[in-house]
């Protein structure tokens, strides 16, 4: 470092000069520099050569190669992996659901791999990052569909289901998400949309920055800002804007629950989404319990048992439901403990 | 690492190795694999199944030079392809006797690119990013400055830091020798 000092480099200067965008003034400063002694031309020789050495490099980095790999990785190094990688905010608990079979695969004609797929199923989510380092978390049966021309051109892919995305800045390639009840578009945020196919609702929840949405019945765009929820309502084409208190929107990624004085009915549509369970109940009175806490990644068993104890019911799980029943007999009920 | 230990590496299940090897040799065996088939597509999906074989039988793959067996694999591949497609292919005999891509490089070359990818790789993420955007994919420092949403100035920086990094990584290689070799194997693809 010091002997670098010592020819007092001017960084601007020399990148210009080597990617050959100096001015006049800028070569005349140059020589200048090049000339006070033997030991700058020396040291511009050995960076000028680094320069071309590294160029002949370029198709190791091609957007070709780049996608390429991404095909070639998934059908061969990740092919094998059950646990995917998980950003730092993610709980243990996120880690074990991820860790649940996991279905990933690329364009199923590996002969003409215009179009790159990607999906979940039933019992699986997984996080992903996009060949421009946006990254994507999938909930449980969704898919995500993007062009070999992701990159070059515009970044656009289309969603069926439910996915939260970190979007990588690029000011000039905006992030175009298509769904069937409409688009989304944005330059560098953070934000969950639900869109399956067979749900009339479409959602998003804005966690930073800010989302532009269009459809086809739509008048311009509407705005959504951080923490902002916007539903779209695909039969009557009603759009409906507010803030969000909590960031429940986002729980099947992130395991962290907030019911602000919910019923258990609300609750379980909220469980359902996270752990893609359904309960159910015995009758219309337990539907009704209202109920108030925060669970930080804990399974939906724990959750369950809280619920159960907290108001004394009963948890029968079948195949596939659980269902909450009131204690008929009194000496079962300190038994839950 | 150096080129004739990625066989090995790869067989002990390294993915590094397997990402250099792949990133190294796509694009030429694409371009190679054009002269058979005649379809870009085609070409990539035939080399993308070649790479994939290599890494389900990575436990058969002996220590040797990648290069002679990546393009044999190659082109067996095509060959299998037509034979496959059972279509009269007129240059057919021609390719068969073509046989040079063995000598197209030296061993010590790609030594050295490994050693010049490694160094990248090490480089810092943003760092990387921009010295990728500018000398690999061309863009002009305001473009890259455009895309990621900074300063022209600090595009110009991150290069510099970059080229110091890789000056000091790379000073023990025979740098103008490395040149002379790369700029041959340019032409060649």
């Amino acid at each position: 470092m010091k002997k670098e000092d010592l020819h007092n480099v001017n960084w601007d200067l020399i990148s210009d000069i080597l990617t050959d965008k100096a001015s006049e003034n800028q070569k005349a400063e140059f020589e200048n520099w090049l000339n006070q002694n033997d030991s700058n031309s020396s040291f511009f020789n050995k960076i000028k050569e680094i320069w071309l050495k590294t160029g002949n490099l370029s198709h190791f980095y091609s957007a070709d190669t780049n996608y390429a790999w991404e095909i070639v990785k998934s059908k061969t190094v990740q092919k094998h992996t059950k646990v995917v990688k998980l950003k730092r905010t993610l709980s243990w608990a996120i880690s074990a659901a991820a860790s649940l079979l996991l279905i990933f695969y690329f364009s199923k004609n590996i002969r003409s791999p215009k179009e790159a797929t990607l999906s979940t199923t039933n019992n699986s989510i997984i996080a992903y990052k996009l060949p421009d380092n946006s990254e994507v978390d999938l909930n449980y049966q969704t898919e995500i569909k993007y062009n070999k021309k992701f990159i070059r051109k515009n970044r656009e892919l289309r969603l069926n289901g439910e996915a939260f995305f970190d979007i990588e800045k690029m000011k000039s390639k905006p992030f175009i998400i298509h769904t069937e009840q409409g688009s989304f578009k944005v330059l560098g945020t953070s934000f969950n949309i639900s869109s399956y196919k067979n749900d009339s609702l479409l959602s998003l929840f804005v966690k930073t920055g800010e989302v532009e949405f269009f459809s086809e019945n739509i008048k311009g765009s509407v705005i959504v800002k951080k923490g902002e929820q916007i539903h779209y309502n695909k039969i009557n084409k009603k759009l409906s804007k507010k803030k969000n208190k909590t960031e429940n929107f986002i729980a099947w990624k992130t395991k962290e629950l907030t019911f602000d004085d919910l019923t258990l009915e609300e609750i379980a549509a909220i469980l359902k989404r996270v752990y893609n369970t359904e309960i159910r109940f015995e009758n219309e009175n337990i539907q009704q319990i209202r109920f108030t806490a925060q669970f930080k990644g804990q399974s939906l068993d724990k959750i369950l048992k809280v619920i159960a104890i907290t108001f004394e019911l009963e948890i029968q799980k079948t195949d596939d439901y659980i269902k909450l029943l009131e204690v008929k007999n009194e000496q079962t009920k300190g038994q839950n403990n | 690492m150096t080129e004739k230990n990625l066989f090995e590496l790869i067989k002990a299940s390294d993915e590094k190795a397997f990402e250099i090897l792949f990133r190294m040799y796509y694009e030429p065996l694409v371009s190679f694999c054009i002269k058979y088939v005649n379809d870009r597509d085609l070409a990539n999906g035939l080399i993308q199944e070649v790479f994939v074989n290599i890494w389900e039988n990575r436990k058969n793959l002996r220590p040797q030079q990648p290069s002679p067996y990546l393009y044999r694999a190659a082109k067996n591949k095509c060959l299998n392809y037509i034979r496959h497609l059972n279509v009269k292919h007129e240059h057919h005999k021609e390719f068969e006797l073509e046989e040079s891509f063995e000598e197209i490089i030296t061993d010590e070359t790609n030594d050295k690119l490994v050693l010049i990818y490694n160094s990248i790789d090490k480089l810092p993420h943003q760092c990387k990013r921009i010295f990728i955007m500018s000398r690999m994919h061309g863009l002009k420092h305001k473009e890259i400055a455009e895309e990621l949403g900074i300063a022209i100035k600090t595009v110009k920086n991150q290069i510099g830091k970059a080229l110091k990094h890789l000056k000091t990584d790379l000073s023990h290689l025979d740098i103008l020798l490395v040149i002379s070799i790369l700029k041959l194997f340019s032409n060649k693809f």
